[in-house]
């Protein structure tokens, strides 16, 4: 984890990155733009962790996956230690994906169900000509599996024990920043400790960085240093863990917050809760203006009108909306925690 | 121990299943009462037999391969093991409504929603003109939160988005006025500002109704926040049940405390996060004495948690029980 204070020098800068799709519309009534990342902007330090949270439909998974190549940009620069690497081949891109590597949700379906444990780890070694025998060796007993795994087929092991193996694989190269899209979100709540306890530990040893990509807000606050929260394919806020979960300003990421459940039965007595009307817009035909004013308690004419934007500056605590500000009613706040 | 102002009263519940490589325990000596007005919540992580068990209660086990070993359960004190297939039916969808984590398996996919819920209507108010059910399942439609209910009606489940149609979910559990409502990981498919919308509208209809309700969740958060009384369940057992507000403050259960210190805080940051070590058992192969305690910090290897099954008991307070032969050095261990 980044030490507080000192900023790491920078790892990872996204600028403006858009990724749009072309959607047909039923009985061939011609095709519109799901425009799923609009103008993303972060930068991540070295060894640092952003988390990017946001709720299903939002982006954070496409924008993952442009990030590393998987899907094409339609706008915008990706910097990989200075280097545009958003331009890139897809030939060129296989020199950035040795520093670059995603793990995804279902390491059921990310393995390949016929290669040993150890051709798993071993499969990207050989093709960057870094394979030994030693070096899976040493990634298994890194990421808490024994050597006798090494012989037996993904099929033989628990979802957690999978994650373990998709970990070895995606850190056997050293990358140094590692995509972790929804990584722990389909482990049991016992299992996800150990997951998530497992990638500190690594980061401390090896300096990687982790964009963090999840829906679960707590696993958020705890793996990150930085957090971004995404809202119909935008960043509405970001800033620091304590920034973003201690003083939030944006009004989404205060309903957010405020709804998840906590294991508190105290907290049902308190009437704090912000309960957003509606649901999520159609992507296919967003709000104008701030995507988020159909359903903010705050909303005014101008938010249909004008897009807010957040600070420019990577590392300040930014806030994408017209209207910002605290919370009414502190009692959501970070300042009275109960024991 | 049998309470009489309970709704539900399940005791004993044992459900086999057989494996090719022979038949195995997978709900074991499972016993708790739902009283009248509560919400009583069962929280366990997967394979720890909650579905499995509330599946049985309802006489929906799946397949050919699982069967009810033994245990009673009575609803509304009749025994339901003697109730006919019909009987049965016509109690879920009455006065049991049932809510279940995916509507879309649950929803007939070409079937219009309105029609869906009307059938439910029907089949209890068989005395009730068409235009008569038509209204009452708009009158659900609204009561449930759904805009535009005519225009809902008539569309297909496909057309309504997750949210939606645990909304229309809802409307077919509560159509009848159940006494009793179950709902298996209600929310798990949803984000959370809608979760937020749907447990709210839960609330709301037990509020009007006053029906109790038994909520089977992963989620101890959404658990506490809901539920009055709580059992966990682990490998197949109730490892502890207590209040909502002994359970999270004072846990007697060395698996309860693990699982509790395993959750990240939302609202402050730490450094370091508790984890249980290693995994929970598969149902083939269980450990012997009690299940939690090859992975259980407080047992540190002691012959009787190898050796005994732990009766689930009383442990501090009255009405708090606990399944571990130490629970009085919890406390202290915690």
């Amino acid at each position: 984890m980044a030490m507080n204070g000192a900023t790491p020098s920078e790892l990872l800068r996204v600028d403006s990155l858009r990724k749009h799709f072309r959607v047909s519309k039923p009985h061939g009534l011609g095709s519109s733009t799901l425009r799923a990342v609009d103008g993303v902007s972060f930068a991540l330090g070295k060894g640092e962790t952003l988390g990017l949270v946001g709720e299903s439909g939002c982006g954070k998974s496409t924008l993952g996956r442009t990030i590393v190549g998987l899907h094409e940009a339609s706008g915008g620069r990706v910097f990989l230690n200075g280097r545009d690497i958003s331009g890139t081949s897809r030939r060129a891109r296989s020199f950035e994906r040795r520093e670059m590597q995603i793990v995804f949700q279902d390491p059921y379906a990310s393995l390949d169900p016929r290669m040993s444990v150890h051709e798993i780890i071993a499969e990207p070694l050989r093709i960057n000509g870094m394979y030994s025998r030693e070096r899976v060796a040493k990634m298994l007993t890194a990421v808490g599996l024994q050597e006798g795994a090494a012989t037996r087929k993904p099929a033989e092991f628990s979802g957690g024990q999978r994650q373990r193996i998709a970990i070895a694989r995606a850190l056997a190269l050293d990358p140094e920043l590692v995509i972790l899209d929804e990584a722990v979100s389909a482990l049991d709540v016992s299992i996800q400790a150990q997951i998530i306890n497992l990638l500190k530990a690594l980061q401390r040893a090896s300096g990687v960085a982790y964009l963090f990509i999840a829906h679960d807000l707590s696993v958020v606050r705890y793996i990150s240093d930085r957090v971004a929260v995404m809202y119909l394919g935008r960043i509405v806020e970001s800033g620091t863990r304590d920034e973003v979960f201690g003083s939030p300003q944006h009004p989404y990421t205060q309903a957010l917050l405020s709804a998840v459940p906590r294991p508190d039965p105290a907290r049902r007595r308190a009437s704090t809760r912000i309960v957003l009307k509606g649901e999520l817009p159609d992507p296919l035909a967003p709000p104008s203006g701030c995507g988020f004013r159909t359903r903010c308690p705050k909303a005014q004419a101008i938010c249909a009108s004008v897009t807010p934007v957040g600070a420019s500056d990577p590392r300040a605590h930014a806030v994408a909306c017209h209207f910002p500000g605290p919370l009414e009613s502190s009692s959501s706040s970070s300042a009275n925690v109960p024991q | 121990m049998t309470d009489q102002s309970a709704i539900l009263s399940v005791r004993d519940l044992t459900v086999d299943v057989e494996l090719p490589e022979g038949p195995a325990r997978i709900v074991d000596g499972v016993s708790f009462d739902v009283r009248a007005n509560e919400v009583f919540g069962i929280v366990g992580e997967s394979g720890s037999g909650k579905s499995i068990a509330m599946l049985a209660i309802m006489g929906l086990l799946p397949g050919s391969n699982m069967r009810i070993a033994r245990g009673q359960v009575l609803f509304r004190g009749r025994d339901l093991a003697v109730l006919t297939a019909q009987e049965m039916r016509r109690l879920r969808g009455g006065e049991l409504g049932m809510i279940f984590q995916d509507p879309m398996t649950s929803l007939n996919p070409v079937l219009r929603v309105g029609r869906q819920i009307g059938e439910t209507v029907r089949i209890h108010h068989p005395d009730l003109s068409k235009h008569g059910v038509e209204a009452r399942v708009l009158e659900l439609l609204d009561l449930v939160g759904i805009p535009n209910p005519r225009r809902r009606y008539r569309q297909y489940p496909h057309e309504f988005s997750g949210g939606m149609r645990q909304r229309a979910m809802i409307a077919m559990a509560i159509a009848n006025d159940p006494v009793l409502l179950i709902a298996d990981e209600p929310t798990t498919a949803l984000d959370v500002t809608i979760q937020v919308q749907i447990m709210e509208l839960l609330a709301a209809v037990r509020a009007r109704t006053g029906a109790s309700m038994v909520l089977i969740t992963h989620d101890l958060g959404l658990v506490a926040e809901t539920a009055d009384r709580i059992a966990v369940m682990y490998g197949g057992r109730i490892m502890e049940a207590a209040s909502a507000q002994a359970l999270f403050g004072a846990p007697r259960h060395p698996y309860t405390v693990g699982l509790l210190r395993s959750l990240p805080e939302l609202h402050r940051s730490t450094e370091s996060l508790y984890s249980i070590p290693g995994q929970p058992p598969s149902v083939r192969d269980r450990p012997s004495g009690c299940v939690f305690h090859p992975r259980c910090g407080l047992s540190n290897g002691r012959a009787p948690c190898e050796e005994r099954v732990p009766e689930l008991a009383t442990a501090g307070a009255s009405h708090h029980l606990a399944a571990c032969h130490y629970s009085d050095e919890t406390p202290q261990w915690r």
